[in-house]
């Protein structure tokens, strides 16, 4: 019979990397040049207070943009800890801390490291020697991995919990990181749980027959990895029952990174006339904001989360709507959104958790008379429709991208971007559109205009 | 819409003009040229817009004032007025539930070009590229024909352009993170990324770092050790130079030890041995020798001095009564002397009596030498006593009445004595000679008396003298009285006090008589008892009794040294028969003289008994000389293991010499020991004993130590070879020492270069770099991408009704040309750039041609005039057409066949014709009922008939 074990399963660490937020104090800023340190540390407070049986780690314990001593120096303290509890880590190397390059550090004892050529069986036994758990792995040689790795996951026999640990982007057409599919997992016979790194995103793709599950990044870093990050504590009990896998969200960011849209036509009867109102609109959305639930983690139910655990939130405010005050806002864009900025971190400034204000982004529109009339204009109609085209038609949207100009690149893959081009996803390729969109309709008008004139 | 009415106050040539009730369909205006049909045509062309400012239109007597009743589509209608430059004014004469229209919305939002273009056609209108219509209004014109809501899509080219410069601005051409506006920001990010680069390289180079400085550590490490060895080599050298010379001696004696020649056995017994052995042997040595001369000597003593020839019996005889003998010769002297003194006692006794016998003689010749007869006087001390103390008794008795006679006799003297001086006491002269004086006194006071009668002074000083003498008498008188009487008194006592003590002597004197008498008594019963006949004094008594008693005492010592004499010569007699005795024992001699003969030959027993002793001394010499010899054999016996069969002192002086081998071989080792001591306190140092340990040998206690340092020593052949080693280890630690410098430093420059590339200063600096060249580029490029965004919508657009119009779009009009043209033309499509103000056509034979410009006038009239019905039909609901001169260059077939069109097209809107051409007004008639016909001259309108127009007209032409 399967004795119950007990887990925490993280990936994506990127111990040492830093938030891409400009211009922060400096308080702020050694904050947040610890805030992946201190995330780590979370993870392995959690795994102590919950006593857990070991700690996975899924690949990218660093990062490759970041790598350096102290990150090393600081994941041998960390497991220290761990050591003295008698917590075992086992870690696998990822796209962006390869064995070709990880072998810069020095790994503690309790630290297994599986290893690239193959994969490995480590059997997790208890103090009396009894046979707890089975974790296979294998890690990355180099920073792109398209051998089909998992296939050779194949535990001896399914008396106990067999675990999987891979770093994969579970698409089956990357061939960067491990290709696979869903499918393809669970069709990999006697894996109980396969602990997977590489998406920053908590999601538990599948609750059970077997358990696929990404932690996510336990510390966002940009606003494409917004929301508060963690890791997932398992409990396993006795094989065979559902009800026996329990699996929780651990909340572990110190700060959490936030884009947040603020329409200046949301109220009915009010629109902000100055950047006076404008402030006062984002601080009133600033005090929802902290009185928010900080966890949203899907349907998995989260742990409680330490009063203390949050520090503060980096927000990037995006101005939408339509309203007069535009003219205001376009005359100099960047300089209001320079004076916004300014203004609402020293006004913000004494919100506890700390809210920093990293951009205002102004997206507004300057007010249409008949909305609904434009919008049935023809050109209007047309323009939706190409948007349409643009957004779900692949070769349309690369033709698209294209003519944007090569500063930006599609965010194929969201591990290994060009740092001097800009990455764009649908988020970004939708607001592109909306205020090219917008653009349009307003030129198209003062041009009609100027006809009539 | 269609105009009911229209009426014209003032504007050019028309002045109150009204057109009523105009027709639904067409409405023909003829009028020749300068008749108001242009000013007419710009009215209605105007009607709904106003007359803008800048365009040039005749002029207002006033100002403009058109207005017109509008018919509008769902039946209701109202009146569109124009005032001078205003936009017009819809008014509703009825205002009820109906939806009030602004006049943009009764013109379908069309703005005034559109309007222009599509429903107010002049032959200007009809050409490829109207008048004043350079570039972008070429191209607004285009989509205008084109219309579907081309109206938006004039703007697209010069919007799409815009957009594409504004992008250009910012990004270039194809928006190169490297140029124009990108390039300070992408200058940044790249050289962050380069930073960053370096940064991360930190992590390769402080691992490189780390390896040599791990590597350098081992260096250090392994240098450390090597130096610690060759300082514990240098130690044990030094040691060893300092002790090889011990060393050495030590493997000497060794040598010596060995070959010491004593055996095994030997050794064991001599270990077994307790200490001091040897010198116990030594000792007993020369005492057994001297034990046995001293032996030899005794016996060979005693055999001279005795008879016979057994020794050793005699010898013991003697021994045997060696107490006797010593007793004997131990009182031998006291024997002598015993003896000497009774021969002399004897002889004091003859002489004592002799004397004694001769003195009683003289004391009294009665007693005739009877001893007996004195010593029958009872004479003890008590009685002497007595008799001395009776003498004394009288003499002081005797003494005594003397005194007290003579005592009372002077009393009785002094008695008299004061008998006298008492009687001369009492007759005294002094007190006459005071009465005397008195007397004087008394008269000096009279005299003063009287004297005062005559000189009171010498009176009264005369007087005071009497008074002061009369004192003085009898202050003496008093005093001298007072001590006489004392006197007296004192001298009667005085006597009584005597004649007291006469009596009191004269009592005691007749007492001591008395008690002297009774002593004199007593004394003659002592002469009496004495046997003194005659009277002698107490003195002589006293001296007699003193004789008597001294007689009595030599005669009692006399007796007693005569007892004495019996005594000793008893025991003198005992001593000698003793002495006989022992002589009869060793000699056999057995003498039994009476004791008088024993007395006699005392000289010969003393004799005997010296000799006897110097033989029992003999003996004893001889036994004591054997014992002491035994007593060391058994000592030796008890040291060497001795057989009887061998010779003692062979065997004693054998183990000696063994012993002294031992001793010498003990000496050695001790000598060794001693060295190996020393050698050993060198040793003892901890740092010895590590440096020893660091050779790989076992130094867990003090011998695994010395036989380490031993097997040491015997690497080396002499102190010079250590001394040269001692050398060379000393070099090797100077340049080991250097060398071990020089590493400490590298490892601390790379210790402090380690500590600066573990930090992260770097790295955050680069990445912070990159983010912020990034948050500053993405604006730029979101600007960049919507420009471009934008115009690549245009762009899809413009293509989207490119393909659209090819569709559908022209279809229309191609059925209106193909109508007009009578079949020779097929087909009108867009031009390849769509904006360009062209079409192709294509002829009945398909024949394509790629521009309107080759059509002949005629055609290209009709082409266009296609177009415009066509979109004239599309637009609803319907609006005024107004067509001046517009078919004059058509023939008359196309006429015809344009005019059938027309009147199709008048269902459904108000067709305005204007036109001087009397042939077109009769077409018109020939082929339509309802159409209304308007004469137009010099500005006046007036409704006339189809045929009247034309012969108007026509009488014109």
């Amino acid at each position: 019979m399967s004795k119950e074990i007990t887990f925490i399963h993280a990936a994506d660490i990127h111990l040492g990397s830093y938030i891409h937020s400009t211009n922060l104090s400096a308080e702020l800023n050694k904050i947040c040049a610890e805030a992946t340190f201190e995330a780590f540390r979370n993870v392995c407070d959690a795994a102590i207070e919950y006593q857990v049986d070991f700690l996975l780690l899924a690949g990218d314990l660093y990062d490759q943009e970041a790598k350096s001593v102290e990150a090393n120096r600081f994941f041998n303290e960390q497991c220290a800890r761990l050591q003295k509890k008698g917590i075992e880590v086992y870690l696998i190397a990822g796209n962006h801390d390869p064995l070709r390059e990880l072998d810069l550090f020095q790994l503690p004892e309790n630290v297994f490291l599986f290893g690239g050529d193959c994969s490995e069986i480590q059997e997790v036994v208890d103090q009396q020697g009894n046979l707890l758990a089975r974790i296979i792995g294998q890690s990355y040689r180099k920073r792109s991995e398209s051998r089909k790795m998992y296939s050779t996951f194949t535990p001896p026999d399914k008396t106990v919990w067999n675990i999987g640990l891979l770093h994969t982007q579970l698409a089956g057409q990357n061939n960067n990181y491990v290709p696979c599919s869903v499918t393809e997992l669970c069709a990999q016979e006697g894996i109980d749980y396969w602990a997977l790194g590489h998406i920053h995103q908590c999601r538990l793709i599948r609750s059970r027959d077997p358990v696929i599950a990404y932690p996510g990044i336990p510390q966002g870093r940009d606003f494409g990895e917004v929301g508060v990050g963690g890791c997932l504590l398992v409990r396993l009990g006795e094989k065979g029952y559902v009800s026996n896998i329990n699996i929780s969200f651990i909340p572990t960011s110190p700060i959490i990174l936030k884009r947040i849209e603020v329409s200046i036509d949301g109220e009915k009867d009010w629109e902000p006339g100055n950047l006076a109102d404008l402030e006062d609109l984002i601080t009133t959305r600033t005090k929802q904001l902290l009185q928010e639930d900080l966890i949203v983690s899907g349907s998995l139910p989260a742990a409680e989360v330490r009063e203390d655990l949050c520090s503060g939130f980096i927000v990037q405010w995006v101005l939408t709507g339509r309203g007069t005050i535009n003219q205001l806002l376009r005359e100099q864009t960047e300089e209001v959104e320079a004076i916004l900025t300014e203004n609402l971190r020293q006004r913000l400034s004494t919100f506890r958790p700390f809210v920093w204000t990293d951009s205002v982004i102004i997206h507004t529109g300057n007010p249409l008379p008949d909305l609904e009339s434009l919008q049935e204009r023809e050109i209007f109609r047309e323009i939706k429709g190409i948007i349409d085209r643009i957004i779900n038609d692949q070769v349309v949207q690369e033709e698209f991208i294209n003519s944007i100009g090569q500063i930006w690149e599609w965010q194929t893959d969201h591990e290994n971007i060009d740092e001097d081009k800009l990455q764009l996803n649908e988020e970004i390729l939708r607001e592109i559109l909306q205020q090219a969109e917008d653009m349009i309709i307003e030129d198209l008008l003062v041009g009609g205009d100027n006809y009539e004139d | 819409m269609r105009i009911k009415n229209l009426y014209i106050r003032d504007f050019g040539i028309f002045s109150n003009q009204r057109l009523e009730e105009l027709g639904s369909g067409v409405v023909v205006i003829g009028g020749y040229n300068r008749a108001g049909k242009t000013t007419l045509l710009q009215i209605l062309r105007h009607l709904g817009y106003g007359f803008p400012r800048g365009e040039i239109f005749p002029p207002a007597r006033g100002k403009y004032d058109v207005e017109g009743e509008l018919f509008l589509e769902e039946g209701s209608s109202c009146n569109l007025r124009i005032s001078g430059l205003a936009e017009p004014v819809v008014s509703y004469s009825q205002k009820g539930n109906q939806q009030l229209w602004s006049h943009r919305e009764i013109y379908n939002q069309l703005d005034l070009l559109t309007y222009h273009q599509i429903y107010t056609i002049s032959l200007d209108e009809l050409q490829r590229l109207p008048k004043n219509f350079p570039g972008r209004e070429g191209e607004k014109l285009q989509s205008i024909l084109l219309g579907a809501g081309l109206g938006d899509l004039v703007l697209i080219p010069q919007l799409e352009k815009n957009y594409l410069k504004e992008a250009e601005k910012i990004g270039g051409k194809n928006g190169t993170p490297g140029v124009k506006e990108f390039k300070p920001y992408n200058a940044a990010i790249r050289e962050g990324l380069i930073l960053r680069k370096e940064a991360l390289h930190q992590v390769e180079e402080y691992r490189e770092k780390q390896t040599r400085f791990d590597e350098i550590n081992l260096e250090i490490t392994t240098g450390e050790e090597e130096l610690r060895s060759l300082q514990c080599q240098v130690t044990r050298l030094d040691v060893l130079k300092n002790n090889f010379a011990d060393c050495h001696d030590k493997g000497r004696l060794e040598i010596l030890i060995n070959n010491s020649g004593i055996s095994t056995r030997e050794m064991e017994i001599w270990n077994g041995l307790p200490p001091g052995s040897l010198e116990r042997a030594r000792d007993l040595s020369p005492r057994m020798l001297n034990a046995s001369k001293e032996y030899n000597r005794c016996f060979e003593r005693f055999r001279d001095a005795v008879v016979g020839d057994n020794i050793n019996e005699l010898k013991e005889r003697y021994l045997t009564h060696k107490e006797e003998f010593t007793t004997l010769f131990q009182k031998l002297s006291g024997l002598q002397e015993k003896l000497r003194n009774y021969q002399m006692n004897e002889e004091d006794c003859y002489r004592q009596e002799a004397e004694i016998v001769g003195t009683m003689d003289q004391l009294n010749s009665n007693w005739r030498g009877d001893l007996r007869k004195v010593l029958e006087i009872s004479i003890d001390s008590l009685q002497q006593d007595q008799l001395t103390q009776q003498i004394e008794q009288y003499k002081e008795l005797f003494t005594k009445r003397r005194v007290l006679e003579a005592k009372v006799q002077d009393l009785k003297s002094e008695e008299i004595g004061l008998i006298e001086v008492l009687r001369d006491k009492g007759e005294d002269g002094s007190e006459n000679n005071l009465l005397r004086y008195f007397g004087v006194s008394v008269l000096f006071v009279f005299g003063g008396i009287g004297l005062s009668l005559i000189n009171v002074w010498a009176g009264l000083l005369l007087g005071i003298a009497g008074i002061v003498g009369i004192g003085l008498v009898q202050f003496y008188k008093y005093s001298t009285e007072s001590s006489l009487q004392v006197e007296r008194r004192g001298l009667k006592n005085q006597l009584i006090s005597i004649r007291s003590q006469i009596e009191d002597r004269e009592r005691e004197l007749q007492k001591t008589c008395h008690q002297a008498n009774f002593v004199e008594n007593s004394l003659q019963k002592y002469r009496q008892n004495l046997g003194i006949d005659t009277p002698i004094s107490p003195e002589l008594l006293k001296d007699y009794y003193r004789q008597i008693q001294d007689l009595k005492r030599d005669i009692m010592r006399m007796q007693r040294l005569e007892e004495k004499m019996e005594l000793d010569y008893r025991e003198l007699s005992q001593q000698l028969e003793r002495i006989a005795k022992l002589m009869g024992l060793l000699w056999g001699d057995n003498l039994q003289s009476p004791v008088r003969e024993l007395l006699s030959s005392s000289d010969e027993l003393f004799a005997f008994l010296e000799r006897g002793i110097q033989d029992l001394n003999l003996a004893l010499d001889l036994e004591r000389s054997e014992i002491v010899l035994n007593d060391i054999v058994n000592e030796v016996k008890e040291l060497v293991d001795h057989r009887e069969d061998e010779d003692i002192v062979d065997n004693l002086d054998r183990f000696i010499k063994t012993g002294e081998s031992y001793a010498k071989y003990q000496e050695l080792c001790v000598k060794v020991e001693v060295l190996q001591s020393q050698i050993m306190q060198s040793l003892k140092p901890d740092r010895v004993r590590d440096a020893m340990a660091l050779m790989g040998v076992e130094v867990n206690d003090t011998q695994q130590l010395f036989a380490a340092f031993e097997e040491y020593y015997t690497r080396f052949t002499s102190v010079e070879d250590v001394i040269k080693h001692y050398e060379e280890a000393e070099k090797s630690i100077n340049i080991l020492e250097e060398k071990l410098k020089n590493w400490r430093d590298e490892r601390q420059s790379l210790r402090d270069e380690i500590d600066r590339l573990a930090t992260t200063e770097n790295l955050e600096k680069a990445q912070h770099q990159i983010d912020q060249g990034r948050a500053r580029l993405r604006p730029l490029a979101e600007r960049y991408a919507v420009n471009n965004a934008a115009a690549f919508l245009l762009a899809q657009i413009r293509k989207g009704f490119i393909e659209k119009t090819k569709d559908t779009l022209l279809s229309q009009a191609s059925g209106i040309f193909r109508e007009v043209t009578g079949g020779a033309y097929q087909q009108i499509m867009p031009p390849e750039e769509l904006m360009q103000t062209d079409f192709q056509t294509i002829t009945a034979k398909g024949l394509v041609q790629e521009t309107a410009e080759i059509l002949s006038r005629g055609t290209r009239e009709q082409l266009f005039l296609a177009v415009r019905i066509s979109r004239i039909k599309e637009i609803q609901p319907p609006l005024p057409v107004i067509l001046d001169d517009t078919l004059v260059n058509f023939d008359s077939q196309h006429i015809s066949r344009t005019i059938d069109l027309l009147l199709e097209l008048a269902r459904s809107h108000q067709i305005f014709i204007l036109t001087c051409h009397s042939q077109l007004v009769k077409y018109i008639v020939q082929r339509s009922r309802d159409s209304q016909y308007w004469q137009l001259e010099d500005g006046r309108f007036s409704l006339v008939q189809g045929e009247e127009l034309v012969d108007y007209l026509s009488y014109t032409i």
